[in-house]
C-alpha cells in the first residue's frame, strides 16, 4: 500500500517537475511591494507562478514580515520592487538581506525606472557592499542616437539588443523565440566595481550615457556624468562564493507590463519579457547551476581496484575524472564547457605544480551516465607532500565549481627503489665486491690447505 | 665481630662468592633507586608523557606499534608540516620506538598487554637502571668492582642524567647514555683483550647507539680521538689495531643502515676523524711489520717521513674535497659547537632553542654536586697509572668538559664520566682510609710499628713509580676523612632527591602551583586545549603554531600542524613566523595559502606563565627576517629607546602583528577599565584592546595560557574583511554611491569591463 501511494507521490512530483521550472533553491518567494506598484508587474509574477513558484506579497513597512526564523531562512527568493519610500521598513536593513544571501537565498532587486524615485538606503548599501554602485535620484540614460520613441523629447526610453558575451561565456539572456529583438529600457544604470563576483548582464549602447536631469536638462557635461556607454550596466548579476545570487535590474520597467508590448520603432513584439524570464530564471537559480555529480582518481599502482585512495607515489601515472551536469528549469543534463573554455584541473602544493585541461571523456564516471565526464592522466611531481586535486571552475553566470581532494604523494618505499643490479653501471663494482669475496675464501683456503715447507720457513726466518 | 670478619673475607672461595652476591644484590639495589626516583611526576601528576619531543616519539611509538615495522619505516606522514609532509621513517633516529615497541611485543607475548604509553613513560626509568649497570662494567675495568659500585650508585641518581631520564621524559637520550657507556666499555674491553668479538659487539651496540640518538658522533669521534692520541704516544700494539679496525669496519656498515644516517659516514666532516684513524692505523701496522721485517734505522726514518707524507696528502684531499663540496663541510649545529656566537648570528632557530645555550656555572654543581670538585681528582688519579683506558677516560673528559661548557644539553654526556672518575677517586679515598675495616690486624700492627720510616720512604721520589705501601695509621684521621665523605655522600642524596624533585620532576604540560593555603594546584590548560581541538575540529584542520607545539599538537591534538620540533625546513618556520609577525592583511594571505583553519598562541598574561610566545616572539621576528629581510624587521619592533614593549609605548608594527593581537585581543576586558596588567612582562596595557579582523576568537583555556583562533572564510560578497568589520560596525562605506563610484573613489581605479 505504501508502496503504491510513494510511486504515485513520485509519478505526481515528477509530473509536476516537467510541467514546471523549479528553482534549485526553493520555491518559496517572497515578493516586497506596494499595492499600487502590483498592477505594473502582473505579467511578471504571473509568469513566475506558473514556473512553479510559491509567491507571497508584503509591503516594505511591513511588521509581520521577517526573513528569518529560528535562524533558518524563510524565503528562498525575494524580489523587492521599487518603491516611493525613502526607505524599507524597520524589518529591511541592508543587513538582512546580506544574511539572507550568505544563508543561500536569492535576491532581485528593481530599482525605479523614473529619474524622480527614491531609492531606499537600504538598497544602496547593498549594492555598494556587492561593489555596484547606484546614482543618486534624477540621474537617467539617454541614447540621442536610437530613442526608443522619437518623438519623447526626453530620449529616456532607448532600445537595447539582447545581450552577448565573449565565446567563452555561456549565454543565458537571449533564450528567447526572437534573438535579434529589441529590449526597452528605462532607469538610471549602474557602475560596477572591480569585485570579480559582479558581472554585468545587460550592458547600455555604445552611445548612451547617464547623466543628473535634474542639474541640466538639456545637455550634460563631464560633472553630472554618471557613466556611459559599454561600462554604464542595465542589469548586473552578483553570485556570492555560496552560489547565492543577486541581481540589480537598473530600470525595472524592463520587467513590467508596460514593456511587454511592440516596439513602436520596429514594429515588433519587445524581447522584454523572454529576457525577464531568463533574468529571473538565472538570479533564482533555474539555469547556470554546475553540479558535480563525481570525482574520481586512481592510480598506476593499483589501478580502478583503489579509486579516491589517499594516498600516491611520486613520478606516477594518476588519472583524474569529474563528472559536471547543468541544471536548466527542471533537469540536469550534461554540461558542456563553451567551446573557448576549458575545464582545467590544478595539483597544488601551495602552488600548482600542474594546471592542465580537462577534456570532455567519452568513457563517462560509472554512476553518472547522464553527466560529462572531464578527465585527464599526469605523472606526479617528483615532489612529496599534499598535494590536492583541484578543479577551480569559475565563469561568468555559472555556480562556482571549487572541487578539492587532498591526497598524499608518498616517497618511494625502501624497497620499491631499482636493485642494484638492475643499473647497469653498477655492474663493476657488484663484479669488485664478488671478486674480492671470492678472491678472499679462496686465499683461505689456500691458506689453510697448503701445506707449509717447515724447513724452509725456518731457514728463511733465520736469515 | 671479629670472627664473623674473619669468616667472611679469610678464606678467599666464600669470600669471592658473597662478594658476587653483595655485588649483585647493590646493584639490583642501586637500579632500584635509580628507577624510584625518576618516579616522582608520575606519582605527582599521572603517567604521562613530558616536554614536546617526547610527543612526538610516543606518537611514532604508538604508530609503529599500529601498523607493524615495515610501514613505520616508509612512514611519510602528512600530517605534519603540511602541506610539505615529512618522510619521517627516514628522518629519525628509530632506536627509541623499535625498543619499546619490541618490549610491547615481548610483553605481549608473554600475555602482559600493557598501554605502549606506559612502556614509554617507563622506559627511560628502566634503562637508567641498566645505565647504572653498564657504568659499573665501565668503571670495573678502569679500577675496580668497588669503584664500579660507586660509579653505579652516582649515575643512577646524578641530576645531570636524571633531567634527562624522569619518568614520561621519552626521549632518545632516555636509552642514548646507556648505549653510550655500554659501547664505551665494550670499546675498553676490546682494546684491553685486542679481540675482534668484543670488537664486533661494540660494533654492534655503536649500531644501536647510531639507530638510538644524533649524538652517536661523540663515539664516532671519541674512538678515533683515543686511539690517535695512543698512537702519539708510542703505544700502538695490535690489539688496538684489531679492535679499531674491527669497530671501524663492521661499525661504520651498520651505521649506514639507518636510513636518517645513510651516507653521512662517508660525506660529513663529522665522520672525517674515524676514517682517517682508520687509515692512519692501516699505515701504522704497515710500518710495524715492516720495522719488525727490516730493522734498519735509516729505513725506519724514511718510513716515518712516508706516513707524514701520507698524512698530509690525505689532508689535502681531504680539504680539496670539503671545498669542492663532496664531502659536506660542517654542519651549523657543529659551528655552534666551536664558536658560541655562531648560531645566534648566522642560524637563529638552532640558538632559538634553550638548551643550545652555553652553560651558566651554577648548573655544573646543581646537576653533578660534589661529583664535580672530585672528577679532577678521578682524572688525576687515572693519569697516575695511565693505562691505555686510563688515557680514554682523560680524553672523555677533556672533550666533554668542553663541550658541557658551550652547549648545556651536552652536560649529559659530561655526566657519565663525572660520575666514574669521581668514583675512582672515592674509592681511591676509601680503600686508603677504610683500611680500619679490614681485619687483616697484623698489617695495622705492622704500620703502627714503622710508621716514621714509611713516612720517610713515601715523601722522596715519584709515586707511581715507586708503588710504595701507602696507609694511613691515625685512626683520627680515617675517622675523620671516612666521616666527612659520608656526609657529602649523604648531601649528595639528598641533593639530587631535592633536585630530582624539585627541578626535573615536571611534566611542563601540566603547570603545578600552590595556593595560598599551601595545597597543590593543577594548571592544566594545554591539555584542556589540545583536548578542545580535537574533539571540536574537523579531523583534517590544519592548526598552526609557532612550532615549540608542534609535536604537542601532533601528539595530544592528533590535528595536521605546519611546523614542529623537528626543525627541518627552515623556510617553512620562517613563513610561520612572518605570519605571526606580520599585520593582519599579509597574515591572512598566508593564512589562505597555507589553507590554516586555528592558529593557536600561548600567552602567560594572565597567569604570570614566562615561556609564552610574546617572549618567544623576537626568534619568530628574527627568524622570518632570516628569509624576508625586507619584509619583517626585528628594529621596527623595539621602541625608539631601543626596549622591547608590549604596553601603550609598543610599536605600531607591534601592535598590529597577528601575535600582539591574538595574545591580547579582549585581554584588557578582564579587568577594571585602565587596569590591564601583564603579568609575565610587568607592564600594564592599554585600556583599548587590539581588534581582529580576519579570525574569530575559538577557545581560550582557563587561565588563558592557550587561545586558538579560527581563521575567517573569504566574504560571501568578495569583501575583505575590514570592510566587512567596517560595515557590520555601523560605518557605511561610501555613503551615497553616487558620483564617487564612477571614479571607484578610494578603492583605486575601476578597471574597465570588456
Amino acid at each position: 500500500m505504501g508502496l503504491t501511494l510513494r510511486s504515485v507521490l513520485t509519478a505526481l512530483v515528477s509530473l509536476v517537475s516537467l510541467s514546471q521550472g523549479i528553482s534549485l533553491t526553493g520555491p518559496r518567494t517572497l515578493l516586497i511591494l506596494e499595492d499600487e506598484v502590483k498592477g505594473q508587474f502582473q505579467t511578471l509574477i504571473s509568469d513566475l507562478e506558473a514556473r512553479g513558484f510559491t509567491t507571497t506579497i508584503h509591503t516594505p513597512k511591513s511588521t509581520t514580515l521577517t526573513l528569518f526564523q529560528h535562524e533558518e531562512r524563510v524565503y528562498d527568493n525575494i524580489i523587492l520592487f521599487p518603491t516611493k519610500l525613502k526607505g524599507l521598513g524597520p524589518n529591511l536593513p541592508s543587513s538582512s538581506f546580506l544574511k539572507h544571501a550568505t544563508a543561500g537565498g536569492n535576491l532581485l532587486v528593481l530599482l525605479p525606472s523614473s529619474s524622480d524615485d527614491n531609492v531606499p538606503t537600504a538598497i544602496t548599501e547593498l549594492a555598494t557592499q556587492v561593489d555596484i554602485f547606484l546614482p543618486p535620484k534624477g540621474f537617467a540614460v539617454v541614447n540621442h542616437f536610437d530613442p526608443a520613441d522619437a518623438i519623447e523629447p526626453e530620449h529616456d526610453t532607448l532600445l537595447v539588443d539582447l545581450p552577448t558575451y565573449p565565446s567563452d561565456t555561456k549565454n543565458y539572456f537571449n533564450t528567447g523565440d526572437d534573438k535579434s529583438a529589441k529590449l526597452l529600457y528605462r532607469g538610471a544604470g549602474l557602475a560596477l566595481g572591480n569585485s570579480p563576483l559582479v558581472q554585468p548582464i545587460l550592458k547600455a549602447p555604445r552611445f548612451a550615457y547617464s547623466y543628473d536631469t535634474k542639474e541640466s536638462s538639456s545637455f550634460a557635461d563631464d560633472e553630472n556624468v554618471f557613466s556611459a556607454g559599454k561600462q554604464l550596466v542595465l542589469v548586473a548579476g552578483v553570485q556570492t562564493r555560496n552560489n547565492a545570487r543577486i541581481t540589480f535590474v537598473a530600470g525595472a520597467d524592463l520587467l513590467a507590463d508596460k514593456s511587454f508590448t511592440k516596439v513602436a520603432k520596429t514594429n515588433l513584439m519587445s524581447g522584454n519579457r523572454a529576457f525577464a524570464k531568463d533574468v529571473t530564471a538565472w538570479t533564482f537559480k533555474e539555469t547556470g547551476v554546475l553540479r558535480v555529480d563525481g570525482v574520481e582518481h586512481w592510480g598506476e599502482e593499483f589501478g580502478k581496484d583503489v579509486v579516491n585512495g589517499d594516498v600516491y607515489r611520486i613520478k606516477h601515472d594518476v588519472t583524474f575524472s569529474i563528472a559536471l551536469s547543468e541544471y536548466s528549469y527542471d533537469h540536469f543534463e550534461p554540461f558542456t564547457a563553451p567551446s573557448d573554455d576549458a575545464v582545467q584541473l590544478e595539483f597544488t602544493m601551495l602552488d600548482p605544480y600542474y594546471r592542465i585541461q580537462l577534456p570532455a571523456s567519452s568513457s563517462p564516471l560509472t554512476q553518472h551516465k547522464n553527466s560529462t565526464t572531464y578527465s585527464t592522466t599526469f605523472k606526479t611531481p617528483d615532489q612529496h607532500g599534499v598535494f590536492t586535486f583541484a578543479v577551480n571552475y569559475k565563469r561568468p553566470f555559472l555556480s562556482n565549481v571549487h572541487e578539492k581532494r587532498a591526497v598524499t604523494v608518498r616517497h618511494f618505499a625502501h624497497n620499491e627503489w631499482t636493485r642494484s643490479w638492475g643499473i647497469s653501471g653498477s655492474w663493476p663494482w657488484i663484479a669488485g665486491i664478488w671478486v674480492v669475496v671470492v678472491g678472499w675464501i679462496g686465499f683461505v683456503g689456500l691458506w689453510l690447505w697448503s701445506k707449509p715447507v717447515v724447513a724452509e720457513g725456518k731457514g728463511k726466518k733465520k736469515q | 665481630m671479629s670472627t664473623v670478619k674473619s669468616i667472611l673475607f679469610k678464606d678467599p672461595a666464600s669470600t669471592e662468592s658473597a662478594r658476587t652476591i653483595l655485588r649483585v644484590v647493590i646493584l639490583l639495589t642501586i637500579a632500584a633507586a635509580a628507577v624510584a626516583s625518576r618516579l616522582f611526576s608520575v606519582i605527582r601528576f599521572e603517567s604521562i608523557i613530558h616536554e614536546f619531543d617526547p610527543w612526538f616519539n610516543f606518537r611514532a611509538s604508538k604508530y609503529l606499534v599500529k601498523n607493524g615495522f615495515f610501514d613505520f619505516w616508509n612512514w611519510f606522514d602528512d600530517r605534519t608540516w603540511y602541506p610539505l609532509g615529512r618522510v619521517t621513517g627516514g628522518t629519525l633516529y628509530p632506536g627509541l620506538m623499535v625498543t619499546s615497541g619490541a618490549i610491547w611485543h615481548a610483553l605481549r607475548m608473554i600475555s602482559l598487554p600493557v598501554d605502549i604509553r606506559n612502556i614509554c613513560v617507563l622506559l627511560a626509568p628502566g634503562f637508567s637502571g641498566l645505565t647504572a649497570f653498564a657504568t659499573y662494567l665501565f668503571t670495573k675495568e678502569m679500577k675496580d668492582s668497588g669503584a664500579g659500585l660507586l660509579a653505579a650508585a652516582f649515575m643512577g641518581i646524578a641530576p645531570g642524567y636524571i633531567s634527562r631520564s624522569v619518568a614520561g621524559s621519552y626521549d632518545n637520550e632516555a636509552i642514548a647514555i646507556f648505549l653510550l657507556m655500554f659501547t664505551f666499555y665494550l670499546w675498553i674491553k676490546a682494546a684491553k683483550l685486542g679481540s675482534a668479538m668484543w670488537g664486533g659487539l661494540c660494533a654492534l651496540f655503536y649500531f644501536y647507539m647510531v639507530s638510538a640518538w644524533g649524538g652517536y658522533v661523540f663515539i664516532t669521534n671519541l674512538i678515533p680521538l683515543h686511539v690517535f692520541v695512543l698512537i702519539l704516544m708510542g703505544r700502538y700494539s695490535g690489539r688496538i689495531y684489531v679492535a679499531y679496525s674491527s669497530w671501524y669496519a663492521l661499525g661504520t656498515l651498520a651505521s649506514m643502515q639507518v636510513p636518517f644516517v645513510g651516507f653521512l659516514p662517508v660525506r660529513t666532516s663529522e665522520h672525517m676523524a674515524a676514517l682517517g684513524i682508520f687509515g692512519l692505523i692501516q699505515l701504522v701496522a704497515f710500518v710495524d711489520f715492516l720495522r719488525g721485517q727490516v730493522p734498519s734505522k735509516q729505513f725506519n726514518t724514511l718510513l716515518r717521513a712516508l706516513v707524514i707524507l701520507i698524512t698530509v696528502v690525505a689532508f689535502t684531499g681531504l680539504v680539496t674535497l670539503t671545498v669542492t663540496g663532496v664531502i659536506a663541510p660542517w654542519s651549523g649545529r657543529f659551528y655552534s659547537l666551536w664558536d658560541t656566537g655562531y648560531a645566534k648570528i648566522h642560524i637563529p632557530i638552532i640558538a632559538s632553542v634553550s638548551e643550545h645555550q652555553p652553560t651558566a656555572w651554577p648548573s655544573f654543581f646543581f646537576d653533578l654536586n660534589f661529583l664535580i670538585w672530585l672528577f679532577p681528582a678521578g682524572v688525576y688519579l687515572c693519569f697516575r697509572q695511565l693505562r691505555d683506558e686510563h688515557v680514554f677516560i682523560i680524553v672523555y673528559s677533556v672533550m666533554a668538559s668542553y663541550f658541557a661548557g658551550v652547549m648545556v644539553r651536552l652536560m649529559l654526556t659530561l655526566t657519565p664520566i663525572v660520575c666514574v672518575a669521581a668514583a675512582i677517586a672515592v674509592s681511591s679515598i676509601f680503600d686508603t682510609y677504610l683500611e680500619i675495616d679490614s681485619p687483616e690486624e697484623q698489617e695495622e700492627d705492622d704500620s703502627k710499628k714503622s710508621k716514621k720510616e714509611k713516612v720517610k720512604d713515601t715523601t722522596g721520589g715519584f709515586l707511581s713509580s715507586k708503588a710504595p705501601f701507602i696507609g694511613i695509621y691515625s685512626v683520627s684521621s680515617k675517622v675523620a676523612v671516612v666521616a666527612a665523605f659520608s656526609v657529602y655522600l649523604i648531601l649528595f642524596v639528598l641533593h639530587c632527591t631535592w633536585v630530582t624533585s624539585n627541578a626535573y620532576s615536571s611534566p611542563s604540560v601540566v603547570l603545578a602551583s600552590r595556593m595560598p593555603d599551601g595545597s597543590q594546584h593543577i594548571i592544566d590548560d594545554f591539555r584542556e586545549a589540545y583536548y578542545w581541538l580535537r574533539k571540536n575540529t574537523p579531523y583534517d584542520a590544519k592548526i598552526m603554531s609557532w612550532w615549540d607545539y608542534g609535536y604537542q599538537i601532533g601528539g595530544m591534538a592528533d590535528r595536521t600542524t605546519l611546523v614542529d620540533n623537528n626543525t627541518w625546513n627552515n623556510t617553512h618556520i620562517a613563513t610561520v613566523g612572518k605570519a605571526m609577525a606580520s599585520s593582519e592583511e599579509v597574515s591572512y594571505d598566508i593564512l589562505r595559502k597555507h589553507e590554516v583553519d586555528y592558529v593557536l598562541v600561548i600567552f602567560g598574561g594572565l597567569l604570570g606563565y614566562s615561556g609564552d610566545d610574546i617572549n618567544k616572539f623576537l626568534w619568530m621576528v628574527r627568524i622570518a627576517e632570516g628569509v624576508w629581510p625586507a619584509e619583517v624587521q626585528e628594529r621596527k619592533f623595539f621602541t625608539s629607546r631601543g626596549e622591547y614593549k608590549i604596553d601603550a609605548e609598543a610599536t605600531d608594527t607591534m601592535k598590529n602583528s597577528l601575535m600582539y593581537k591574538m595574545s591580547y585581543y579582549k585581554y584588557p576586558s578582564l579587568f577594571p577599565p585602565g587596569q590591564a596588567q601583564d603579568r609575565v612582562r610587568g607592564a600594564r596595557l592599554p585600556s583599548e584592546g587590539p581588534v581582529l579582523h580576519t579570525l574569530d576568537e575559538a577557545f581560550t583555556s582557563e587561565n588563558w595560557i592557550v587561545r586558538i583562533y579560527k581563521v575567517k572564510d573569504l566574504d560571501e560578497f568578495g569583501r575583505d574583511h575590514f570592510a566587512v568589520s567596517a560595515f557590520e560596525g555601523g560605518k557605511k562605506k561610501g555613503k551615497k554611491g553616487g558620483l564617487a563610484g564612477r571614479a571607484g573613489g578610494k578603492r583605486g581605479r575601476r578597471v574597465v569591463r570588456i
